[in-house]
């Protein structure tokens, strides 16, 4: 007689890897054989993950039509099992995947679009957490103020586009063919900022200098290693970081560790 | 984590009442905040308001005007894995956060080796998986410090060594643990009919008392080949007559209980929710005493 831990490490070995040897003996075959049994979970399973994908990724959906994103989804989930149960998490490894995914090769802008619409899902579903109270910045002495490193709310995502993914993904979900029409893909590559503010998602776009700016700062390194990189409107960028909420929290770092 | 003290009117609404409620889903939000349609009471998905956002505060809008039911999907209470930390963290600040006036999971599993299997699955009817069963349930209920209600699952196969019928199981875990019973009479329909069982003998085998809460929907009759059929619990449909009748038969044995309407895939408009909703509520008038009144006794 199996023990449980027997059975659910077999079930789990047919379910995700199609190896039903030993799961065959431990279920009762009748007029449905074990296999035809074992489908109906597997389908579900799979069927869920990709009605998960086709949410957190409507415009590469859009993109690619329904019945490539399911086979390309259904490719992902084989080598992608979900790690826990609150499915607003699974995915985050899609875009890389699409990247790599031979048969979407000839849309060069699909994983740009694809991580855009990671970081706006991330942005939606980010948890509520009170923002930085400013005057905890008041309180750093001046002589300390360059090694403070903040710690970016998590609906905050930078990301480097080379495609317009920006204005695909708007054109994708707006249904308008005329803009889409006009995307220029030999546009230079540009910065985007994804984040929740007053309960709405925004995608913003930043010069070079901010975006420095502002990948030093979400990383946690300090902010004179950031105002060193943000040119001279440094100062104009973290006051627009304080007054859009991006921050939850601060911290010193140890000047040991800066220099 | 410190929280401000219930508010009268949340004080006052008290739990979920022995009515037909339906389940929220993401499309009715905007619909229910602009029309407040005459529902007794949502029922929600844990997992689908665990982080924060647009759904949350959509669902605090909704909350101050209906009770709300809190069901979770994702707990794996059947896992020798034991349970996830951070997923029952997660459940616990959701139920601190949305003071439901129910709390539900599955009997049912999904993970192993820390990695999910996106469906309930079936579990073995052994003693050691009541054990199993019986002290992850005893570990939620300390971590939520209230009680929750276990639903019974719909299945599609039977294992070869599982002695205890199903729904002694359930009564077994009840009993042991002090958890209510979500009696899912589309799941006992679905399950009897795949497995050959009397859904007449489930129900009666159910002690009355811990029945917190009973939910109804649509399931579809696959053909597998050569005329043969399983039943799957979609949750894509109405609800079909043979357990509209089962659920009378429910309602006769276990008197007025909060009843749910759940649909969640290809989702109708609410117009068609609150229809099947009213199917539910005339059957429950029907279960209650002459004087219009539930029994206490």
């Amino acid at each position: 007689m199996p023990t449980l831990r027997e059975i659910q490490n077999a079930m789990h070995r047919s379910l995700l890897h199609q190896d039903n040897g030993t799961m065959h003996r431990y279920i009762v075959s009748d007029h449905l054989a074990a296999g035809e049994r074992l489908n109906i979970y597997r389908n579900t399973h799979i069927g869920s993950l990709s009605a998960v994908l086709r949410l957190a990724f409507p415009a590469v959906c859009k993109l690619v039509g329904e019945d490539f994103f399911d086979a390309a989804a259904a490719v992902f989930i084989d080598s992608h099992p979900p790690i826990g149960a609150y499915l607003y998490e699974y995915g985050a490894e899609f875009p890389a995947f699409v990247e790599g995914f031979e048969p979407a090769a000839g849309l060069r802008y699909l994983p740009d679009a694809a991580a855009l619409e990671w970081a706006v899902h991330r942005a939606v579903h980010a948890p509520d957490i009170q923002p930085l109270d400013r005057s905890r910045l008041i309180e750093v002495a001046p002589i300390d103020q360059g090694r403070i490193a903040f710690v970016p709310h998590p609906s905050v995502g930078l990301l480097h586009l080379a495609y317009p993914a920006h204005d695909i993904w708007q054109a994708v979900l707006d249904g308008d063919d005329e803009a889409m029409a006009a995307v220029d893909l030999r546009e230079d590559a540009k910065w985007v900022l994804v984040e929740r503010y007053d309960g709405e998602v925004r995608v913003s776009y930043l010069s070079d200098d901010a975006a420095w700016f502002a990948a030093r700062l979400f990383a946690g390194k300090p902010l004179q290693m950031a105002l060193e990189s943000g040119g001279d409107d440094a100062p104009v960028y973290l006051a627009d970081h304080l007054a859009h909420e991006r921050f939850i929290d601060l911290k010193l770092l140890d000047p040991k560790i800066i220099h | 984590m410190k929280r401000p003290p219930l508010t009268p009117s949340l004080a006052a609404r008290g739990p979920i009442p022995a009515e037909a409620g339906i389940g929220l889903r993401f499309q009715h939000h905007q619909d229910v905040v602009d029309s407040k349609p005459a529902v007794p009471w949502f029922e929600v998905h844990t997992e689908n308001y665990m982080g924060g956002g647009p759904p949350l505060r959509y669902l605090d809008a909704i909350r101050t005007d209906y009770p709300i039911s809190l069901h979770g999907v994702g707990l794996s209470l059947g896992s020798t894995d034991g349970l996830d930390p951070t997923h029952l963290e997660r459940v616990h600040q959701t139920v601190e956060r949305l003071e439901p006036g129910l709390v539900s999971e599955h009997l049912a599993w999904c993970v192993t080796d820390g990695v999910c299997v996106v469906d309930l699955l079936p579990l073995p009817m052994t003693e050691e998986a009541l054990n199993v069963v019986s002290r992850h349930i005893d570990q939620v209920q300390t971590a939520l410090k209230r009680a929750i209600l276990i639903e019974n699952p719909s299945t599609y196969l039977q294992f070869a060594h599982s002695p205890i019928p199903e729904w002694e199981f359930m009564a077994a875990v009840a009993q042991r643990t002090g958890c209510g019973i979500l009696c899912d009479v589309n799941n006992i329909f679905v399950s009897a009919s795949n497995h050959g069982w009397s859904p007449s003998e489930y129900l009666a085998a159910l002690p009355p008392k811990a029945i917190g809460e009973i939910h109804l929907a649509g399931h579809s009759v696959r053909n597998v080949g050569d005329g043969r059929t399983i039943r799957v619990d979609d949750h894509g449909s109405r609800v079909i007559p043979e357990v509209w009748e089962l659920y009378a038969e429910a309602l006769h044995r276990f008197g007025p209980v909060p009843t749910l309407i759940e649909w969640d895939n290809n989702v109708p408009g609410l117009d068609v929710l609150m229809g099947e909703a009213a199917k539910a509520a005339a059957v429950i008038k029907n279960a209650l005493p002459e004087d219009g009144h539930a029994d206490a006794a």
